[in-house]
């Protein structure tokens, strides 16, 4: 449709005075606002109170979103090499803002089952693409920093929950009456905002030219040894033992992080405070939200000074040592040094996610690392599953067979630290592709498989710096 | 003068002022909800220390 001609691929290419730092900002209109998945559980109350539904079946709502995420990411990454990042990060906006109107036809309906398919399913659909939409746009205008360029973005879905969070409040306080919670018309207010901050995203996103690089910067001779200039397909990638031990790597890193993540408040609570300070368990879990968020950027932009494989061997070799670690500020009392560990294990939880959009761009090169990324997200969704599960039940286990609540977090994070040495091996496994899997073909030329083409030499164009 | 490429300083595109006010802007439109937003983690974070 001609109403629609400036999503397509063609009218996103950027001019030449076109400022490459405009696309981290396009990145987190997308991401800060997705981001909102995260503070969910902020509507659980409310809808508790007002719908009469129970928490533990409003808490499918989120796991359905997270689900649809890794489903519609791993679906749609090679869609979106083929659209370009505009019309994907469009397409995210519409189903992100329609969940929410979806959803709040379904609080309005008193129908579960209309919210769970809006928020959960399509809302879920939104988040999947827009996640991985920006991802590899950035890494072709920032071929010298690839992994501060997409770290930048996914700290923005770290940090979207820290905007949602006191937004929502704020809008059902608003629109609270005598007979309802506001929730309703909180989502539908949501609905409207969250699609005008990510329209701003979709105008703003451009592709660089073929053959385009930054000014003054030359791709190094020499690559490092797990570094690529050629491309593999997103379907050949997976034929790779390496997108498998990346899958691992991400999997376990992230079930790692998981686990304690919703278990923090209690853990801090019982382990220190017998259950007296629940606003310092609070300030606690905003204080690993914070981490998180804050490693997604300086764990991402450190890789691109040490290398990936460097940066995960760090991430599982300290992780390691500190859930080892975790159980001793128990028995030493020392508040101090439990939050610092677990403020670096959440930063590099999240440096996890934000590394290895970079990582599989070495790997498998710039042409399909978008839908490659989509793929390797199912990881993501598994460790969903792992995480939580590991650490509730095994704590439940010892408090059934007599352990001490305060005591009943060590084996959980003993059983972490093997987890990590699990992924410290895959990553240890990881080699260079070998070149039986590289696309051989002219990634510029109009019937090459779709996606844009890696930085070539000699054509330095526009302001970008 | 000729840069690392061998490409005239004349032949890159004079800088875009526009293009400055639309870059600042972006950063605005992105970077104020986030300050606003990191402002009410930090405010919750510090209860942990009173």
């Amino acid at each position: 449709m001609a109403l629609f001609s400036f999503l397509s691929r063609d009218r996103t290419i950027a001019t030449p005075t076109y400022n490459r730092w405009r696309i981290p900002t396009a990145a987190l209109a997308i991401h800060l606002a997705i981001g909102q998945a995260y503070a969910f559980s902020v509507f659980n109350l409310p809808l508790h109170n007002q719908e009469s539904w129970k928490l533990s079946t409003i808490g499918w709502v989120f796991s359905t979103a997270i689900v649809f995420l890794g489903v519609s990411a791993a679906l749609f990454g090679q869609w979106l090499e083929r659209v370009g990042p505009r019309k994907a990060m469009f397409t995210a906006a519409c189903c992100f803002s329609g969940g929410f109107l979806v959803g709040a036809l379904g609080i309005r309906l008193h129908s579960f089952a209309l919210l769970l398919l809006g928020y959960g399913v399509l809302g879920g659909f939104g988040l999947g693409i827009g996640y991985i939409s920006p991802v590899s746009t950035l890494i072709k205008w920032f071929p010298d920093r690839p992994g501060m360029a997409t770290g930048m973005a996914i700290m923005g879905f770290g940090g979207g929950a820290m905007i949602a969070s006191p937004l929502s409040v704020g809008l059902m306080n608003h629109f609270r009456t005598a007979t309802s919670q506001g929730v309703a018309l909180t989502f539908v207010a949501l609905a409207i905002l969250y699609f005008i901050f990510m329209m701003f995203g979709v105008f703003s996103v451009r592709l660089p030219r073929p053959g385009w690089k930054p000014v003054g910067w030359t791709p190094p001779a020499a690559s490092p040894r797990l570094v690529t200039t050629a491309n593999v397909t997103v379907n050949e990638a997976m034929r790779t033992p390496q997108f498998w031990l990346l899958w691992w790597v991400l999997c376990l890193n992230v079930t790692a992080g998981i686990g304690v993540l919703g278990q923090a408040s209690p853990m801090i609570q019982e382990m220190f405070f017998h259950g007296n300070r629940p606003a310092a368990a609070a300030g606690f879990v905003a204080l690993l939200s914070l981490a998180n968020m804050a490693g997604r950027f300086l764990w991402a932009s450190f890789s691109d000074y040490i290398g990936r494989k460097a940066t995960y061997t760090t991430f599982f070799i300290l992780g390691m040592i500190l859930y080892a670690f975790v159980p001793h500020t128990g028995r030493l009392q020392s508040v101090a040094l439990f939050v610092l560990a677990f403020v670096i294990i959440l930063s590099m939880y999240g440096g996890g996610f934000s590394t290895i959009p970079a990582y599989l761009k070495d790997l498998f090169g710039t042409m399909h690392v978008g839908a490659i990324h989509g793929r390797i997200l199912t990881a993501w969704s598994a460790a969903g599953i792992f995480g939580p599960v590991l650490v509730n039940y095994i704590r439940e286990y010892q408090i059934d067979h007599g352990v001490a609540k305060a005591n009943a977090y060590s084996v959980t994070m003993y059983l972490m630290a093997a987890l990590l040495f699990v992924g410290l091996i895959c990553n240890w496994l990881v080699r260079a592709v070998h070149a039986r899997h590289y696309f051989t073909g002219d990634v510029n030329a109009p019937g090459a498989p779709s996606g844009a083409a890696t930085p070539v030499l000699g054509t330095p164009e526009g302001q970008n710096v | 003068m000729s840069n690392t490429h061998g490409v005239l300083d004349y032949q890159r595109p004079a800088p875009d002022p526009r293009e400055r006010v639309i870059l600042i802007f972006s950063w605005l439109w992105v970077g104020i909800p986030a300050v606003w937003g990191v402002y009410h983690v930090v405010v919750d974070a510090l209860k942990l220390f009173r």
